[in-house]
Formats: C-alpha cells, structure tokens, sequence
C-alpha cells in the first residue's frame, strides 16, 4: 500500500493548517483524504474545513470571547456557563460534576455514565448498564481493569508511534489482530469500502492489509488515551478531547500554564497549541531515574509522572517521552526529550551528563514516590488531575492554614524556585508530609549557585558571604557560598516549612 | 508565639552563650570542647530538615517539659543579614516550635535555655544537640549510638561526591 501522507503548516504558528493522504496505487485513486484546519482566531480555535473522509463527526465553526463553542457547521452545539460541551449531534447530552468533569453521555449511541475518585481519576466508566472498574497503582497509574465487554483475544501486544498511539495490535503469536492509522487530531482513518470486491473504486487499500478495518477490542488509541466507547471522546485524566473537533470538551485548570504572549495558552480548551503532530498532552512525566547505572554493564531508565520525589531522580522542566529514554554507554550520556513548559511551545532534545562516579552509586537508592506526593505537581503542571486542588492548597497555604505545616505547601512553591531544580539530582527526596528536607545535587560550584540565585526575583538583605531573598508569598531562599560541606548551597523555604536544599 | 527581644536583650544573650560557643563562619554555632567536657555534655549531629521535622517536635518539646523547661531562646547566627540576625524567645510548645521553623528553618540559629542546661546548634544542612545524656537521648527518641550512626549514614549520602564535610562533623562528635 502507497499513501504518502502530507502535512502543512502555512500560519507561522507551527499550527497545522493541513493534513493529506494520497492514494498512489492506481487502483483506489478515490479513496486519499484531506483535512484543511483553520484558526478563527488568535487564540487557536480550531475549524475543520472540507474534510473528504467522513467520521460522522461534526466540528465547531464559531466561539464565543472565552472560547466556548457557540455553533458548528449546521449542527446544533451548547455549552453549559463553565463552558463544558452540552451537547453535540453525535455525543448527545453530556452532564458534569462540580469540578466539570464529565459524569454522563446520553445519546445515539446509548447512555454512559463516569465516577471518580478524590483525585479526579475515573474509576468506573458504565455503557449499557455495564460497569468498568479502573483500578490505579500508587503511582496513579491504571493497574488494572475489570468488567465491561469481554475480549476473546486473550494477551495483546500493542506497538506505538511517536506519540505513543496504538498503531499495531499483535497476538501472543506476534499475528497481526488490529491496525491503527489517525488524522492528525486522533480521528481513525477508517478503512473504507471493505465489503467491495478487491480493486474496485470504492474499496480503501487498507482494505487489503491484515487488521485495518478489524473490530478493536483495545481502546487505548491515540497518544495511547482510552477511547470511549459511548462518546467517542478520549479520556486525558480528569478531561475528554474530541479528535475530530480537536479540543477538549471542558477547559483546563485556569492560570497555570498561560503566557502574555502566546495567545493560544489562554485558550482552555486547546490541545497542544494545535500542533498534534509534534507535541502530546501526556500526564506530566518530568523526573527521570538512572536507577542502576554502572552497576552490571546495563542502564535501566525510567521515569516519574508527575514530579521527582524519590532518590537519585533529575528534574527536566517538562513532560518527559518516556518512549526517548536512553543512555549512550560510551560517554556516559543520558538522552532524553521533553515537551518543556515553555511558553513557545518548542519542543527541545536535552543531553544530560551523568553525574560522577561517587553520585552514581546514590542512583541505587532510588525510591519510588509516595502515593500523593506527586499529585500537585500533576495538578500544576498538566490539565489531567487535581483539576481544583493547587490552588486552593496555596491559598490556605498563603493564609497559614495548618496544612502547610503538614508538607502540602509544597504545591504553593513559586514557579521560579521550583525552576531551580531543574537538572538537578535528587540525593534525598522530601516526604511528602513533616520530615525530610529534598536535597539536590547541581553543577557548576560557587558560580552556578550565585547565577542562579542573582535570577530569583524576592527581596534581597545581605551580609557577607549570607544572601536571603524573600517572596511575595512568604517564601524565602539562602545563598550560602561557605558551607561545612564545602559547597555552595541554596536553601528553600517555602511559604510554610517544606525545604529544599540545593547543593552546588 | 515567637518574641522577638530588644537589642540589649538580645546581647545579653549572645554574651552568655559566648563561652559555649564557637562561631564557625561556614556553619554558624558549634559547641566549645572545653566547655562540652567540663559540664559532660553529650553532642550529638543530626540531620537537619528545616530544621525540625514533625516527628522531632514531637519529642522534643515533651523531652523538655519533662525536663521542667517552660521557654528558650533563638539565637540567629552574626552572620546573617542584620534583620534575621535576631533573638527570639519561644515557649516549650509544638505551635512555637513549628512558629521557629517557619522563622529560622534554612537559617543559622542556636536554641538553649537562661540556664544554658541543653543546647541545639542548627544549620543549612545539620543541627546539633547537646546537653545531658539522658535529656539528648529523650530528645532524640533514640540511643544516642544509634543517633550517631544515622548521621553518619546521612552524611555518607551528600558527601558520596567526595568532599570531607559532614563526614567531619560526623568524626568529630562520634
């Protein structure tokens, strides 16, 4: 099969404004598609113009000033007053929870309804009557699965694309049971015209090819997101994304991760700057293990979602791929790329060099985090959990509510702080209540440490070789150039107690 | 509630710790061997963690109430900036405690009483606490062999990369 896929970006945004596949076997020249996008604004709300392969979706076509959907194109749409999507033709009538988190779907394709738990994670999905459980590890990530339509495959392996969707479902017997091909916003390229005999018109090339077209008993799809069954949206966490309306049917968590002047981050129902291609909205995975580096001649690496809170980690200031992981054993280099919370959106490649010989060994201490720890920082940085949480946490905080002397101050920490850490290894992780001071480990000696303090923003009194700088919300920094230690350290206090300890 | 004293006060109490005390530049208060041996104090490092854990306060204020301590003092180190370079006075009580640690958690400051009975020394990165043997072994929950060895453990953590300090102050108050 030949279809060669093209994409374009004719905005200047890096928005993708066009999307096509052409059909070069000569049999089926029928059957390319296209997509051609339009931006109706500034703030990248995306149309969907002459689309040539049907997914029987519609798409929005107009937005009001805080980017709600008021029409689509000859389809009746509604929002509610928090701007989730009401209704829509082919989803029916959606309802939501306080915290806009969708709770049912009633429409052509029958009736869903969704419970979570206190930490946004749905862990009961019901269609037709039908539970599914999700059961969630420590780490908040799904264990397990029980109930719902039974599958007759038994074990499946999937194999994923760079944006780690689902692409080719193998037997235990590596036979092809399922592939996967996606528009550029998670739409399955459907394989039509199978039922026509071989060669003719109407009939997709994909038709020929062992598993397009197959009923999917996986639903884990685009960018590796469960796909449900009743609404057709994807399920990114505490939100549902609509591919073929590419964006979310509820907004993101305000405030958190909008920039002057980058429009686009002020849309709330975006998905990734409308760059889908290049970009995922994964969970927030920025902490990445070397967990036994230089131990028996292999590296074993991993990483963490949603913060670094165990031993011998290093924080990248963004979304790790966990698919990018790898370790050059003849330099000693880690290699890793990150989608970075960068207000351009750039996604960037980063090397990191191992730490020396002596700090190697520490990597062995590395230890999983505790169950919560990492829940604020998921909450800050991603739109999937803790939808309300942090800030209201930094508000009691701020306020000197007893929380803050309990750990979870940590989710009020500044954004600058918090950015010195980034590249640093964590010799000992904070716990997540009470004890323990987080102490990281970072390059550069006495002058690193004075660059980086002479960066942060707060108050500054001086005395000598003693610098503190205080912030707006009570939090305070301290450079000390002279330790027992014998390196330069930047101690954190934030607006409680937690504390970090930065060693240079 | 944290008090913080007037000037003179506050003098008054450096120069009554002034033979206690050495003051080390690069870590703020540690204690004068002369003056440990001579009252038969015990010192014992350990891990700072801003500086007092939950679990600590938990011992120590009970540790001193036992002991018939009521209030103390905070000390900031002379070598901090003028405006936290104070001295604060605290009663023997879990909410002054956490009050001292939001105060004074990543910053040089000495604890002790009027009567100079018991002492902590804390720092950026370890606190010292000296004092009787049974009263330090109260405050630290544990013996004080086995206070010593975890903070030998700890300092063998941040000093893998190869530099000799909190492997000395280890030494030092083995």
């Amino acid at each position: 099969m030949k279809c060669p896929q093209n994409y374009g970006y004719a905005d200047g945004l890096n928005r993708i404004t066009s999307a096509g596949e052409t059909n070069t076997n000569g049999t089926n020249a029928g059957l390319g598609w296209s997509q051609q996008f339009a931006y109706n604004d500034a703030w990248g709300n995306r149309t969907l113009q002459a689309p040539t392969f049907s997914t029987g979706w519609s798409y929005p076509a107009s937005f009001d000033a805080t980017n709600r959907v008021t029409a689509g194109a000859g389809w009746t749409y509604s929002a509610d007053y928090r701007g989730n999507l009401a209704s829509t033709p082919e989803m029916g009538t959606m309802t939501y929870d306080a915290e806009s988190r969708l709770q049912t779907a009633t429409g052509p394709y029958g009736t869903a309804g969704f419970v979570y738990d206190g930490d946004g994670r749905r862990v009961v999905a019901t269609h037709g009557g039908t539970d599914t459980v999700y059961v969630y590890d420590a780490m908040g990530q799904l264990a397990a699965e029980y109930g719902g339509p039974a599958t007759g495959n038994g074990t499946e392996f999937l194999t994923q694309d760079h944006l780690g969707s689902t692409r080719l479902v193998t037997g235990a017997g590596g036979a092809v049971v399922e592939r996967h091909d996606y528009a550029p916003f998670g739409e399955e390229i459907p394989a039509q015209g199978c039922g026509l005999p071989v060669g003719s018109p109407g009939r997709s090339p994909r038709c020929d090819i062992a598993g397009y077209g197959a009923a999917s008993e996986v639903h884990l799809l685009f960018t590796g997101k469960e796909r449900d069954g009743n609404t057709g949206l994807d399920y990114f966490g505490a939100r549902y994304f609509s591919g073929a309306q590419g964006r979310f049917t509820s907004a993101d968590q305000p405030l958190i991760d909008q920039f002057p002047q980058d429009p686009q981050s002020w849309n709330l129902f975006g998905y990734v700057r409308n760059n889908p291609l290049k970009f995922t909205d994964e969970t927030g995975q920025d902490c990445i293990y070397t967990n036994n580096y230089n131990t028996n001649g292999s590296v074993t690496v991993s990483n963490e979602q949603g913060g670094c809170s165990g031993d011998g980690g290093t924080y990248v200031a963004g979304t790790v791929d966990p698919n990018s992981l790898s370790v050059n054993g003849n330099n000693g280099t880690l290699n890793y790329a990150y989608t970075p919370y960068d207000p351009n959106g750039n996604y960037t490649f980063s090397n990191l060099e191992l730490p020396d010989p002596g700090l190697q060994a520490l990597q062995l201490a590395g230890r999983m985090a505790e169950p919560g720890v990492s829940i604020a920082t998921q909450g800050l940085r991603m739109f999937g959990y803790a939808v309300a949480a942090p800030a209201m946490v930094a508000a009691e905080c701020v306020a000197g509510a007893p929380s803050c002397t309990k750990g979870n101050v940590a989710m009020a920490l500044l954004p600058e702080l918090g950015a010195l850490k980034e590249g640093g290894l964590i010799l000992k992780a904070g716990a997540a209540t009470g004890k323990a001071a987080e102490i990281i480990q970072k390059a550069g000696g006495v002058a690193q440490a004075v660059k980086d303090f002479d960066a942060l923003s707060g108050a500054e009194s001086v005395n000598g070789a003693v610098r503190i700088k205080t912030f707006s919300d009570g939090s305070r920094a301290v450079l000390y150039t002279s330790t027992t230690t014998g390196k330069a350290t930047i101690a954190i206090q934030e607006a409680g107690r937690t504390a970090t300890k930065i060693r240079y | 509630m944290l008090t913080k004293l007037m000037e003179f006060d506050g003098n008054r109490m450096r120069d009554l710790v002034s033979g206690m005390t050495i003051f080390q530049g690069d870590s703020g208060y540690e204690f004068n061997p002369e003056w440990v041996q001579k009252r038969g104090w015990c010192v014992v490092p350990v891990e700072d963690s801003g500086h007092f854990a939950d679990e600590e306060i938990g011992r120590i204020v009970p540790a001193l109430d036992a002991a018939g301590f009521i209030s103390c003092f905070a000390i900031g180190a002379l070598d901090l900036p003028a405006e936290f370079a104070n001295v604060h006075e605290l009663s023997v009580s879990e909410e002054d405690f956490e009050a001292f640690n939001a105060e004074f958690g990543i910053l040089r400051v000495l604890l002790t009483d009027t009567g100079l009975s018991w002492a902590i020394s804390c720092n950026e990165w370890f606190n010292l606490f000296a004092g009787p043997k049974s009263l330090v072994e109260q405050m630290l929950g544990v013996p004080i062999d086995v206070a010593r060895r975890d903070f030998l453990a700890y300092a063998s953590l941040v000093e893998q990369g190869g530099t000799e300090g909190l492997l000395r102050v280890a030494r030092q108050y083995s």
